[in-house]
């Protein structure tokens, strides 16, 4: 194995270990008894204490954190206090409503970026750029709830061309699933495709003044040929980087998206369980995504070797 | 001889924070085939606003006057489509910095076929063929190989001489080289020179060679320019002027050079001063404030090109004034 490889799979391992540590912490200093939220506040004292004993609330905590990490290197899921089932379930049929989802906004935020930049930057300083520049900052400044609410207004209720919300789920046909997460990508997209679209303009703009973009005019290219041949490439590095972090937020952070839209995804699970004190959901859930963001920036070094020859020599 | 490029008042005007800037004034001249111009003077003189001017690619703002002219067609006029056909094909050039002058993600092979797929419509493999010949004649030890790399993989001096077989590709009527040497080792700089020299005299391809240093431009110009504050202020075939510098800057230039076996306790000569700003500069005479033979006179009055002898002109008001320091 490279010693590049072995340097990540070692950050991946330490991320999640200092990951689990912080989430078993903060959960532990979350106020609010799992025992009581379960029975309810009319419950007797006897009776939660009762059920907290049960659930194991009176050992230790490293010796809680123990048997949760243990239990998950063995591929063992607790049962979650309030659905009753193991975690995993609940995981897995949220994962395949929010990956999609966010990939589906992943796409529509990277077409409307690289469109509106790169129209932007080939009109520097015109009547084009800035207006492009204007709509983006106006796209930055709306909340992503207010503008769900206003799609949903508009298009489900005005012209009814699509359902206010809800997932059919998968069974109910490709097409049709993919409908149900058209607005709710629409509304992330939205804001994460102005702020890359703005990023896209920059670096773009920057590799313009490059001494190498002046070899390629002065060979006879013309300045589309030329950013399109000389510029795009080495302007993505950056590009790429936010595009990573952005995918990472897009996957923990729909929540309030989800939660307009009412679809059943992984940002609705979380909000549901820290409300039901569903500690064994929120660790998992949490562990879970610490994992996915470590992996795509995992993902997104390896594009960074693609775009650039020379992070390939010494690195992988 | 036959003209391959005239330049005939020449004056570049570039938009600065301190409003218009004139980097170029009333330039002119001629560049026979086969023949080497050598363009010389401080840094912000002007050499490379002329140069950029020639290519068409001066910066965003930029207004010219006057006329360019390659075999009789004014370059000035031309839009940028005109002007895209026939730079890297007619004219090209070859930039001071070799480490930023390639592009770092394309390979060493696509990046020298590129003038030729574009101007000669040549298939990817004839291109690369081609570009493998011209790093041979280049000198670029081991082709085969430098031809799949990519430009970090190659030494400061390799790099230029990819450049140089980049700009060589069409086999161009005039080849622009600012500072070709500047940024590499003194080792290196000679063979650099020598190259483009051979090559020049090769194809009979007409030479502009920019540069601030008076010992490069005297080895290897057949005319030269001497330019200070966008204008020419001495001009003459090389021999005239190494003969006897008539302006008293290229004067102070030239007793600027160090020479060997001065002994230490010699003070290096010095032009007292600074250039000045092209936002800024007096009306008269542009060096009257370093000069040391400049009168009040000078402070209102642009010096005219005067005959100093047989093709050899210089500006100055006082040429018959005793040479100072010289």
């Amino acid at each position: 194995m490279s010693v590049f490889l072995f340097k990540r799979l070692l950050t991946f391992l330490v991320t999640l270990l200092a990951a689990s540590m912080l989430t078993f912490a903060a959960l532990e200093l979350l106020p609010g008894d799992p025992a009581l939220v379960i029975l309810g506040i009319d419950a007797s004292p006897d009776a939660v204490a009762a059920l907290s004993r049960e659930m194991g609330f009176d050992q230790p905590a490293w010796l809680r954190y123990a048997r949760w990490i243990g239990g998950l290197l063995q591929g063992e899921f607790a049962d979650s206090y309030t659905y009753k089932v193991p975690v995993w379930e609940l995981i897995r049929d949220r994962l395949i409503i929010t990956v999609p989802l966010a990939v589906f906004a992943m796409v529509l935020t990277t077409i409307f970026a690289f469109l509106l930049g790169i129209y932007a930057a080939s009109r520097h300083n015109r009547p084009g750029d800035v207006l492009v520049m204007g709509f983006s900052q106006l796209g930055i400044a709306v909340p992503n709830f207010w503008l769900a609410i206003l799609l949903i207004v508009l298009f489900a209720v005005k012209l009814g061309w699509f359902k206010s919300g809800g997932f059919p789920g998968w069974d109910a046909g490709f097409w049709e699933a993919l409908k149900a997460l058209l607005l709710p990508a629409i509304a992330l997209a939205t804001v994460q495709g102005a702020i890359l679209a703005r990023f896209t303009r920059s670096s773009l703009l920057e590799v313009m003044r490059e001494d190498f973009v002046r070899t390629a005019r002065a060979k006879g290219l013309s300045r589309r040929a030329v950013l399109w041949r000389h510029v795009l490439r080495n302007a993505l590095i950056p590009v790429v980087t936010i595009m990573g972090l952005q995918f990472a937020s897009l996957l923990a952070g729909t929540i309030v998206v989800e939660n307009v839209f009412a679809i059943p995804g992984l940002g609705r699970l979380i909000f549901q369980s820290i409300g039901n004190r569903d500690i064994v959901v929120v660790r998992d859930v949490v562990l879970m995504l610490a994992a996915l963001v470590v992996a795509i920036n995992f993902l997104v070094d390896l594009l960074y070797a693609v775009i650039d020859p020379r992070l390939k020599a010494h690195d992988i | 001889m036959e003209t391959v490029l005239e330049a005939d008042r020449l004056t570049v005007t570039l938009q600065t924070a301190a409003g218009p800037a004139r980097a170029v004034r009333d330039l002119s001249f001629s560049l026979q085939r086969g023949r080497c111009l050598g363009i010389v003077g401080e840094s912000g003189c002007g050499k490379s606003m002329t140069a950029l001017a020639i290519m068409g690619l001066l910066p965003e703002g930029a207004h010219t006057a006057g006329r360019v002219l390659l075999h009789g067609e004014d370059l000035l006029a031309l839009d940028d489509a005109r002007m895209c056909a026939i730079r890297g094909d007619r004219i090209a050039m070859i930039f001071q910095e070799p480490m930023t002058s390639l592009n770092p993600l394309h390979r060493i092979g696509d990046q020298v076929g590129e003038a030729l797929r574009l101007h000669k419509r040549m298939g990817r493999r004839e291109a690369w063929e081609k570009a493998l010949f011209l790093l041979e004649r280049v000198g670029i030890p081991d082709p085969h190989r430098r031809i799949g790399q990519y430009p970090h993989q190659l030494s400061g001096g390799q790099r230029q001489r990819v450049m140089i077989a980049m700009a060589l590709a069409n086999e161009p009527d005039v080849l622009i080289a600012d500072e070709p040497t500047t940024a590499l080792d003194v080792t290196i700089q000679r063979q650099i020179l020598d190259l483009i020299q051979d090559l020049a005299a090769e194809t009979g391809m007409g030479l502009i060679l920019i540069s601030h240093d008076l010992g490069v431009i005297a080895e290897n110009a057949d005319d030269v320019l001497v330019m200070y504050g966008g204008m020419v202020v001495e001009q003459g075939s090389s021999e005239a002027i190494f003969r006897r510098f008539a302006h008293p800057y290229a004067q102070g230039l030239f007793a600027a050079i160090p020479k060997l076996g001065a002994g230490r306790d010699t003070r290096l000569r010095t032009i007292p001063g600074t250039v000045p700003d092209i936002a800024d500069l007096p009306p008269g005479c542009p060096f009257q404030n370093r000069c040391p033979r400049a009168e009040a006179v000078c402070a209102v009055t642009v010096p005219p090109m005067e005959r100093v002898g047989e093709g050899h002109r210089a500006a100055c008001l006082f040429l018959d004034k005793a040479e100072a320091g010289a």
